[in-house]
């Protein structure tokens, strides 16, 4: 601060014949030509600029304060056609009057601008000026997107079938999968009512998986939906999961093409999941060999990625690598350092379910005359895991 | 001296000059959003907001953007191809998650989810008594909020693909009750919390159960709820995923209980509720719920307290009578706006239409 005062006294002089041209010359000077014109200074986002407004007429314009009607008769911005405005804030500066949109203009879209000189504060008498801009389409990153993966992976679904997922290759739109997904039989007609169709956000967060479930009122019995129709899945029939093509990515193009899922239906699984039915295979200390679990049926796809791992006698929980093979039966652990001979657990949340809803020890529909089934429980539970030497 | 005093003014009008002035001043960070959806007011008019991605329920105090110029809410032909237009897309570039009637001002607050994919922002837009759409500015807004509680992953690499999403959130006697659907687990968690909210309370999960009539309970989640008051006794009347009416006491919603909804009607397949209001007329209470594909229906509240559990299969429509209101079809969105009327936005010949409807 010191340094810039001195600095700046010994070039007053210059300084202020310099200072008191440039307001000299600004206020005498006629007023410039009128541009209104879509700019993206330094190459970020688009804003509408006026120039050729005087400091004077940028000054009063600051001082004015005025609201958004005022403002919008000075400055219109708004997408072709459309009766409102586009919102934004109004900005002064450099000797610009820009109007900096609050989200970007959108692709695709025409805007036009109009600037109304007769509704400055200090009005000048010129004709209103105008300019307009298409923003061009968003251009697809990648290659079309396709359907990579439907969980389950099995050929048999069993007919208490709650929900599967859809995997695609590149994130999508925010679209849900209301009108997009269909059961159909195996005379290719449309299983009506089997899906829940709710426009409820049912993606995960990079939009590559999306949850479909089918109905809950027909899966579970007794309700009157499954009084009504019965279960959409019929044991021993052959169905089809069809994704339609058109359902559109990020960037507004359709899917590379429709996708179809072939299975039978089994029966329904109706009973809770019994860890010891489990059979696990311990590694050898060692080694960085996998800890297998072969589950005894079907386990929903990602809640046996996350909600299974192995801690270390201490409690902590050791680091590797999950995955769960095709047909959803064989979850592997592969860790990151080789295993020490000792005591190991195997954690797993109670909220991991099969295809069908049903929990450890608690199937999807509980009996309610037994007072133990539905009884609140703790929240993991823990199977012993022993690592050998010499294995 | 003068000499200095003078520069100093050339130098404070040139500066003026070229600093950038907004003409509305940047505001002190107000909530972060990462996405809106289901949208309540509470107690003075606090409006609370729902952020999936973020997990997130947000206190919004709106202060002076609470109201328009103009009290009330007229109807908008086209709604979201106006929306769109403030937001400088095309209507098939947004999604409205919700609406809200703002208690004294009755303005309506429509939360709105512009863009796709990675590129979509929240907005929050109110619309006035004289049709004017503006864009609340989140920046300039005070704020208060709480995380929901999720699960911890128990593999180190697992995907990390669940979300949940919130399906109803209300205010219901000092409480924030919040009722959700996973993407994963078939979760039927009711959570409620303190409001005002409080570092040290993380509130509150109930597993929320329907009891079937085949001796068998099931977990069900809640798509959309009220509370109600039944001979004396605050409840929770909900409507279930699969589709029965439900009721349970308020009281019950404690860490570690387990409730079961009493069924007092069933609507059958296709009538998933979407949205709930409770309204009075002719001295008499009322529930309109829309729902996902039978339009809406009516359901007189006066049999709640005498009507007994549906507990074995009924032929037909079992439980309390409800009438299906036939004039009132494609409702998305709805809310009470006053005495007489609720508000509604239906989708229509390809484009949604807010309106005021003579309640039924």
């Amino acid at each position: 601060m010191g340094q810039w005062g001195n600095g700046a006294m010994k070039t007053w002089p210059h300084c202020l014949i310099a200072a008191l041209a440039i307001l000299l010359a600004s206020c005498s000077r006629p007023p410039a030509p009128l541009e209104v014109s879509f700019v993206n200074p330094s190459g970020g986002a688009y804003l509408v600029r006026v120039s050729g407004l005087s400091s004077a007429e940028l000054k009063a314009l600051e001082a004015a304060k005025l609201d958004d009607t005022a403002w919008q008769r000075v400055l219109d911005v708004r997408v072709a056609g459309a009766e409102r405005p586009v919102a934004g804030r109004y900005v002064m500066a450099a000797g610009y009057l820009d109007f900096v949109p609050t989200f970007p203009f959108g692709p695709g879209l025409r805007f036009e601008a109009r600037f109304d000189p007769t509704g400055l504060p200090q009005p000048r008498a010129a004709e209103p000026i105008a300019a307009s801009w298409t923003v061009l389409p968003g251009q697809p990153r990648g290659p079309a997107v396709v359907v990579s993966a439907i969980h389950p992976s099995a050929g048999a679904w069993p007919e208490n079938l709650l929900r599967f997922y859809i995997h695609f290759s590149a994130p999508m739109s925010r679209a849900s999968s209301v009108g997009f997904v269909r059961l159909v039989d195996d005379r290719g007609a449309e299983v009506k009512d089997a899906l829940l169709e709710m426009d409820v956000d049912l993606w995960n967060d990079d939009r590559t998986r999306c949850t479909v479930f089918f109905d809950p009122g027909r899966v579970k019995r007794g309700i009157r939906p499954n009084r009504e129709l019965g279960r959409a899945l019929r044991s021993g029939r052959r169905y089809a999961i069809v994704v339609d093509a058109t359902w559109k990515d990020q960037w507004g193009q359709p899917l590379k093409a429709a996708f179809r899922h072939e299975f039978t239906a089994g029966p329904a699984i109706e009973k809770g999941i019994s860890t010891a039915d489990w059979r696990v295979t311990p590694p050898a200390a060692g080694t960085q060999a996998a800890v297998e679990i072969a589950f005894a049926w079907p386990l929903d796809r990602a809640l046996a990625e996350r909600t299974i791992g192995i801690v270390g006698s201490d409690g902590r929980p050791v680091a590797g690598n999950v995955s769960v093979e095709p047909g959803e039966t064989r979850w592997r652990f592969v860790p990151a350092s080789p295993w020490r001979a000792g005591a190991y657990q195997i954690v797993i949340d109670q909220s991991l379910e099969d295809v069908s809803g049903n929990q450890i020890g608690r199937a999807f529909e509980i009996d309610d005359r037994d007072p133990v089934a539905g009884a609140p429980r703790a929240d993991r539970v823990f199977l012993p895991l022993t690592i050998k030497s010499g294995q | 001296m003068r000499l200095l005093k003078l520069v100093v003014l050339v130098v404070l009008v040139l500066a003026s000059a070229s600093m950038p002035v907004a003409a509305r001043p940047p505001a002190a960070a107000g909530p972060a959003f990462t996405s809106i959806g289901p949208l309540a007011f509470g107690p003075g008019g606090v409006l609370f907001a729902a952020d999936r991605q973020a997990a997130t329920i947000f206190a919004l105090n709106l202060g002076a953007q609470a109201s328009g110029k103009t009290p009330g809410t007229k109807d908008i032909a086209g709604v979201d191809q106006q929306i769109a237009s403030l937001l400088g897309t095309a209507a098939t570039d947004i999604a409205i998650t919700d609406i809200a009637v703002h208690p004294t001002s009755k303005n309506t607050f429509v939360s709105v989810m512009r863009g796709q994919g990675a590129n979509a922002k929240p907005a929050l837009v109110r619309i006035d008594g004289a049709g004017t759409i503006d864009l609340v500015t989140l920046d300039a807004l005070a704020f208060t909020s709480v995380t929901l509680p999720n699960p911890a992953n128990v593999s180190t690499t697992g995907r990390g693909g669940r979300a949940s999403s919130v399906t109803d959130l209300a205010y219901v006697d000092g409480r924030l009750v919040v009722a959700g659907l996973s993407n994963e687990e078939f979760a039927s968690k009711l959570w409620s919390v303190p409001y005002p909210f409080a570092a040290t309370d993380r509130g509150a999960s109930v597993e929320i159960y329907h009891g079937n009539h085949a001796a068998v309970e099931t977990r069900a989640p809640v798509m959309a709820f009220v509370p109600y008051g039944i001979n004396g006794q605050l409840n929770i009347v909900a409507g279930y995923t699969c589709t029965p009416l439900v009721k349970f006491p308020f009281s019950t919603l404690k860490a570690g209980e387990k409730v079961v909804g009493t069924t007092i009607a069933e609507f059958g397949a296709g009538n998933q509720p979407l949205d709930m209001i409770l309204y009075k007329k002719g001295g008499q209470d009322f529930i309109l719920m829309s729902n996902s594909r039978h339009g809406v229906l009516k359901i007189a509240t006066a049999p709640f307290g005498s009507a007994g559990a549906i507990t074995t299969p009924v032929k037909g429509t079992g439980g309390v009578p409800f009438e299906r209101i036939a004039t009132m079809t494609g409702v998305e969105q709805l809310d009470l706006l006053d005495g007489e009327r609720s508000i509604v936005i239906t989708f229509q010949d390809g484009r949604r239409n807010l309106s005021a409807v003579i309640l039924p």
